[in-house]
């Protein structure tokens, strides 16, 4: 709730061309309280929201979205990932999840590069 | 080969609006699958389209796959005929995306975006939850072990 309540705020703030002051003001609060909310601290209530979203001049629909159900196909191939793999990424940054991926395509143009050599050798 | 520091160094320095997606933006949430190009929502405004031809100009952008030699002017007017193009550029290969299945303009997936920092830029990407729901909504056989990965990675985050 907090991140998709930041991001809410801070596209209608942006999008009416609002500092986070002027949004305050408008809103009857202060700018670290809306500061905050676009930091994702804590889980405004829904009626603040509303307040927030208004005074930057919209207004929130929320809609129910069904959950798909499990797709057999997806099932066996998410039993079959290595979850060891994905555990050693979630402790990299992001940074260093794109250096890796970056590091692993190097190594990739190198094997093409090396496999065209030895054909031509061949 | 791809160089992601280059490609997102120049739309960042650019000033272009856009947000990763694909599977550079998968990688970004701890996906350990391949990817070889960049893949990025761009808002269609005038301003924006005049940015991303500035941003990407420098590294001679290029229709991905078509015959070199074609009169392929890389502009403003010809960003505006179209919406989703595939390039290879000088920095490697980037997808702009107009619009995504499932998850639509730039405008729409904007809400579902997290801010990471990459290289020094502050990169907008989409947030898992998101992409798993546009590359189900995508539907393509080859996405369901990307989809499956990315269930297990949101599921690792929960856990």
């Amino acid at each position: 709730m907090n991140t998709i309540a930041a991001a809410l705020v801070r596209h209608a703030r942006t999008r009416s061309g609002l500092t986070q002051r002027e949004l305050a003001a408008r809103a009857g609060t202060t700018q670290s309280v809306v500061g905050r909310l676009e930091a994702g601290v804590g889980s405004p209530r829904l009626d603040t929201l509303e307040r927030l979203l208004g005074a930057a001049g919209f207004r929130a629909k929320v809609e129910l979205e069904p959950i798909p159900p499990e797709d057999s196909v997806i099932a066996a191939f998410k039993n079959d990932i290595d979850r060891t793999l994905l555990r050693q990424n979630l402790t990299k940054t992001p940074e260093q999840r794109v250096r890796s991926l970056q590091a692993l395509e190097r190594l990739m143009a190198e094997a093409r590069r090396a496999g065209r050599a030895a054909r031509r050798g061949g | 080969m791809t160089d992601f520091a280059r490609l997102l160094g120049a739309l960042h320095e650019g000033g272009v609006e856009c947000i990763v997606v694909g599977g550079l933006a998968a990688t970004i949430h701890g996906s350990a699958r391949l990817t070889q190009d960049v893949d990025v929502s761009y808002a269609r405004s005038t301003a924006n389209l005049d940015r991303v031809v500035r941003a990407l100009a420098p590294l001679e952008p290029y229709l991905r796959g078509a015959p070199p030699g074609l009169p392929f002017e890389w502009s403003v007017a010809m960003l505006r005929a179209g919406l989703n193009f595939t390039l290879t550029t000088a920095a490697g290969d980037i997808d702009l995306l107009g619009d995504i299945p499932g998850g639509g303009s730039y405008e729409e997936l904007l809400p579902h975006t997290i801010v990471v920092d990459l290289f020094g830029h502050e990169v907008r990407c989409l947030d898992l939850a998101a992409l798993i729901r546009a590359k189900r909504a995508a539907g393509r056989p080859r996405d369901l072990e990307a989809i499956a990965e990315l269930e297990a990675l949101s599921e690792e985050r929960g856990a």
